[in-house]
């Protein structure tokens, strides 16, 4: 297998050399696109530019999406197996390799919350061949909030979310929160006193505490946990914390233990018709999870339109795009031409949610 | 009952035993190679439990799960190297052992002990599910800082020489597990700038450093002196002795089986706690503890028994509650939802069939195991007699391998060496890879719940009511003072009895 | 065994020494800052300290000094085994895994030898192709770990 790919990728950087002298002959003229994946190079280990990118500048913008997949795609995943990242990724990865005709290797580079796995990833080179799964608002908030995160949002593009999460606020079933009017009535009555759960600092959870406690004049407690929903929800059904927030998705999973006060966003769920919206008690909480694919910037991009739309569809075939609702999660489908507008949007709010963070923890 | 049956039935499927037994196969190759873990090898399995059915798929988790844990039991006995963190107790022992030319004797006490341990762990997720993991729910961020700290006292029984080396050694494991993004605020902490460092040390990176690379080295110290690790004996009826040696004093066994069963049950801990935890018991409970260390069986029964039994204890709040006690765990639900079942009270209800199937075939697992480790343990031995010029090198190519292949970074490689060039200088210097690698797997734990026990103790108003009066934290205290303290009563209690007790005569 | 074929090393003075190392940087590294971030690294940093000063203290009133490892040994083999490894990773990424593999796994099966012969230098090197291809291809299609293939490779055009 190898073999065979390594003589294939000779013969393209031959090709491409050769073509290279004449198009220097013929003083630039013809369809040479230039695309950014020739000047881009991969610092931490020293390499230098692929093959493909040379192969590109023969052909015109089209057929560079034409020409791809030559040969296998990689597809980091930036946590551990088994998690949502993963989950998303095997979803649809038969299908996806059929659209595409190439295998797609997965790749587990975890750590960090996802950073050490992004960084590793926008260093790779832009050419179409290494891709990564994407969670919001882990890639808006950690450039936002880590010191050196390793990476840029906009040192990524992406190409697809297909399913999100609104932000839940849970309590288990014996807890004496029925509504969240009963939540926040006795936050006010015990300032501080009540404990609401989430994964780490600085994380969506805690930005969303903190946006939902402020716009309801209420001071509660944040307990960040680590290692995941698991220890959390455990924590929860335990009773050590008084509520937790967390993807819906984990409400419809525990459903026959926890009760959902309210979910983010401005439309109910259909795993949780009964669920009230935070913004029909006249709070705007905007937190949702959502999980996607991208490249790294500068990928041309109908390469990056190729891919995207292969992932839709792929959601499509398998079916999958109805499966999640079962799962408490919402497909949201937007392909490449939306997923960018998307993260952009979710930048804007992070960054004015951020200074209430900072306020409450009293550091800059 | 009559699911409980149907189940039994359902696991004896042809289709599902030779799944069983692939996937056991499987796993004990993976998990017999440094670097590679149980998580790493029911990984490889997940985009084929998408196509199989959830039940094949299930019992191919179980089937990975116990293999790797068989399978990390090899290089630790043979090459002092543990396969995965799990296995780093059974390295107290097991290597002595092969070291004594029993290679054989320990690779089959561990394989017995695995599958005693699969085989508890099995019936306790079979029969008492329910109550356990409602128990385990009693368990919050100060009850785990306490067993934290009482994970720490076993650095008072691995600290072999001085017991001031075995404190520093224990707080530089810790010191090295703080690397990273630190469990409360934005903060990064001594990546010197490098945010490759950010995720911080992995364990089984730390831990091939710690074991592999210096006993290489070792082996290249004596080259001239010793050409092998052992010479190879001939060896029958192993087995028979090894199971005599268990049913006559089946208590280690139980033990250590009931320790892995609770530790698993606890979604933060898990095997390689387990392991360590019930090894520390074994020493203190046993009549001759000064045998520990130097090739004792009860340790390698202690160690291998615990993590098995862990592993398939850490199904348990994963089926009930839906909540995964560990990493393969975690995928195991990954199978379950995409499937449509949904963990805990439904799934019994609704899907009994599927659940059954797959606890029994959780118990099936131990004796699988079994007939493994009887059929190629005579083979592998022969491992201890290699030449040291080929196995010393070997040794360190496959920590390069499987430091790399952890998570395909050269970072890890690079920390890999360092941590093992670090560690040799440290064991040369009195400083033994036990306790640190004990500080690097229970720092997390203690500082992560020492964290959220302070939030709560700012909301409740009262550090005293959080951190001591609970009622398990107190509980923990007792048994954290009475396990730090076992060292002079130990002496007590031999000097009235009149047994010599050389392993607890220290200076500290 | 002979007292001057062996190195004898006052160990808990050089441990107390090198291990306060550790613990004074962690001390220095983690002074300051925010409190529930800090406290923990803090605490182990002075527990290392605290013992390295009990062993060096130890380690002058007592001058207990014992065997570490033979002399000879520890220059002529030890040290290149440890020179190797550091040199494997510098050469990991620019010659790739196969080559890299080759070269020092079979130099110091060849250097670890008794005899040390050229058809031994045959055998050894043999054995370490033919062990870093076996890995290359098993780990690399089974498990898709994406071994380096080296930089000179790609400067040709023809690594990844």
């Amino acid at each position: 297998m190898t073999g065979r790919m390594v003589t294939r990728r000779a013969f393209w950087a031959v090709l491409a050399a050769l073509s290279l002298v004449l198009a220097a002959c013929g003083g630039g003229g013809g369809t040479t696109t230039t695309t950014a994946a020739a000047t881009q190079t991969t610092g931490a280990q020293g390499q230098t530019t692929t093959t493909a990118a040379p192969a590109e500048t023969t052909t015109t913008t089209a057929d560079v999406a034409a020409d791809y997949p030559a040969r296998p795609i990689t597809w980091i995943v930036s946590f551990d197996p088994g998690g949502g990242s993963d989950i998303e990724a095997r979803r649809i990865q038969d299908r996806l390799q059929e659209i595409l005709g190439t295998r797609i290797q997965i790749e587990y580079r975890s750590g960090g919350g996802g950073a050490v796995g992004w960084s590793e990833f926008v260093k790779r080179p832009a050419d179409g061949y290494t891709v990564a799964g994407l969670v919001i608002p882990h890639i808006v908030i950690q450039p936002l909030a880590l010191e050196d995160p390793g990476y840029q949002t906009e040192d990524i593009r992406a190409a697809a979310w297909t399913v999100a999460a609104p932000g839940a606020l849970i309590v288990a079933n014996d807890s004496p929160f029925q509504t969240l009017e009963d939540f926040v009535n006795a936050a006010k009555e015990n300032p501080k006193g009540i404990t609401v759960g989430g994964v780490a600092t600085f994380s969506g959870s805690d930005l969303t505490l903190a946006q939902f406690a402020s716009q309801a004049g209420i001071e509660v407690t944040y307990v960040p946990v680590t290692g995941g929903a698991a220890p959390l929800i455990s924590d929860l059904l335990g009773g050590h914390i008084d509520a937790a927030f967390l993807a819906s998705s984990h409400s419809v999973r525990n459903s026959d233990r926890v009760r959902t006060l309210a979910i983010a966003g401005d439309r109910r769920l259909e795993s949780l018709p009964d669920v009230p919206t935070f913004s029909e008690f006249g709070y705007d909480v905007t937190i949702a999870f959502a999980w996607g694919v991208g490249m790294p910037a500068g990928t041309p991009e109908p390469i990056v339109e190729k891919f995207g739309n292969a992932v839709i569809q792929a959601m499509r075939d398998t079916g999958a795009d109805q499966a999640v609702i079962e799962e408490g999660l919402d497909p949201v489908l937007l392909g490449p031409d939306e997923a960018q507008a998307y993260v952009d949007q979710q930048v804007e709010i992070y960054t004015e949610l951020l200074p209430i963070l900072q306020a409450l923890h009293g550091e800059s | 009952m009559e699911a409980l049956l149907d189940g039994l039935l359902g696991s004896l499927q042809p289709h599902l035993i030779f799944t069983l037994v692939l996937s056991s196969f499987v796993g004990a190759i993976v998990g017999a190679l440094p670097g590679l873990t149980a998580t790493m090898a029911v990984a490889l399995l997940v985009p084929f439990t998408f196509a199989l059915s959830p039940t094949t798929g299930l019992v191919a988790i179980v089937g990975l799960m116990q293999g790797a844990l068989y399978g990390d039991s090899v290089p630790a006995c043979l090459i002092n190297t543990p396969g995965t963190p799990s296995a780093i107790a059974t390295t107290f022992d097991g290597f002595p052992l092969t070291q004594q030319g029993k290679g054989q004797f320990a690779l089959i006490a561990s394989g017995v002990s695995s599958a005693g341990g699969a085989l508890v762990g099995g019936l306790a997720l079979l029969f008492v599910s329910p109550p356990l993991a409602e128990f385990s729910l009693k368990f919050g961020p100060p009850e785990f800082f306490w067993i934290g700290i009482f994970g720490l006292t076993m650095i008072a029984s691995l600290s072999t020489g001085s017991m001031f080396k075995g404190l520093a050694g224990g707080a530089l494991g810790m010191l090295v597990s703080t690397i990273g993004i630190a469990p409360a605020g934005a903060v990064t902490r001594f990546t010197f700038g490098n945010p490759g460092l950010q995720a911080g040390v992995n364990v089984v990176v730390a831990l091939v450093g710690l074991f592999a690379v210096p006993q290489a080295l070792k082996m290249v110290e004596e080259i001239r002196g010793k050409v092998q690790i052992a010479e190879y004996e001939e060896h029958r009826g192993v087995l028979r002795e090894v199971l005599e040696r268990v049913v006559l004093r089946p208590l280690v066994l139980l033990r250590s089986t009931l320790i892995g069963v609770f530790v698993g049950i606890l979604p933060a801990a898990g095997g390689p706690i387990a392991s360590l935890v019930s090894y520390n018991e074994a020493i203190r409970w046993s009549k001759n503890p000064e045998e520990f260390g130097k090739g004792s069986v009860d340790g390698v029964i202690a160690a291998e028994s615990a993590n098995n039994s862990a592993a398939t204890a850490s199904l348990i709040p994963l089926l009930t509650l839906g909540i995964p006690g560990s990493p393969p765990a975690a995928i195991a639900l990954g199978a379950l939802l995409i499937h449509g079942l949904r963990p805990g009270q439904d799934l019994f209800e609704f899907s009994g069939d599927i659940v059954y199937t797959f606890m029994w075939s959780a118990v099936w697992a131990g004796f699988v195991i079994l007939v493994f480790s009887v059929m190629v343990s005579k083979y592998l031995t022969r491992v201890a007699v290699l030449p040291v010029h080929y196995l010393a090198p070997a040794v360190m190519l496959l920590s390069i391998i499987g430091s790399f292949a952890i998570r395909n970074n050269v970072l890890d490689v690079a920390m890999m060496i360092i941590i093992g060039l670090v560690g040799y200088v440290l064991d040369k210097l009195g400083f033994k890879a036990g306790p640190i690698v004990l500080g690097l797997i229970l720092g997390p734990i203690v500082e992560a719940a020492f964290v959220t026990s302070l939030a709560l103790a700012d909301a409740q108003g009262s550090y005293l009511q959080v951190f001591f009066l609970r009622p398990i934290t107190m509980v923990l205290i007792v048994l954290t003072l009475l396990s730090a303290a076992w060292p002079w009563i130990g002496k007590r209690i031999a000097r009235r009895t009149g047994i010599s007790i050389e392993a607890l005569d220290d200076e500290g | 065994m002979d007292d001057r074929r062996m190195i004898r090393l006052n160990t808990d003075l050089l441990g107390g020494l090198f291990i306060g190392l550790f613990g004074a940087v962690g001390l220095v590294g983690s002074w300051g800052g925010r409190f529930n971030a800090w406290i923990f690294p803090r605490v182990n940093s002075i527990v290392i300290l605290a013992m390295a000063l009990a062993l060096i203290v130890r380690g002058v009133v007592r001058r207990e000094v014992e065997d570490v490892m033979p002399r000879e040994n520890a220059t002529r083999l030890v040290l290149p085994m440890m020179a190797g490894l550091v040199a494997y990773y510098f050469l990991f990424t620019r010659l790739g895994f196969v080559l890299t593999t080759t070269l020092l796994f079979g130099g110091a099966m060849f250097m670890l030898s008794t005899r040390r012969t050229w058809q031994r230098a045959v055998v050894v090197f043999g054995v370490a192709a033919v062990v870093a291809g076996f890995f290359y291809v098993v780990f690399g299609e089974v498990f898709y770990v994406p071994w380096p293939t080296g930089t000179w490779l790609e400067a040709l055009g023809l690594g990844r």
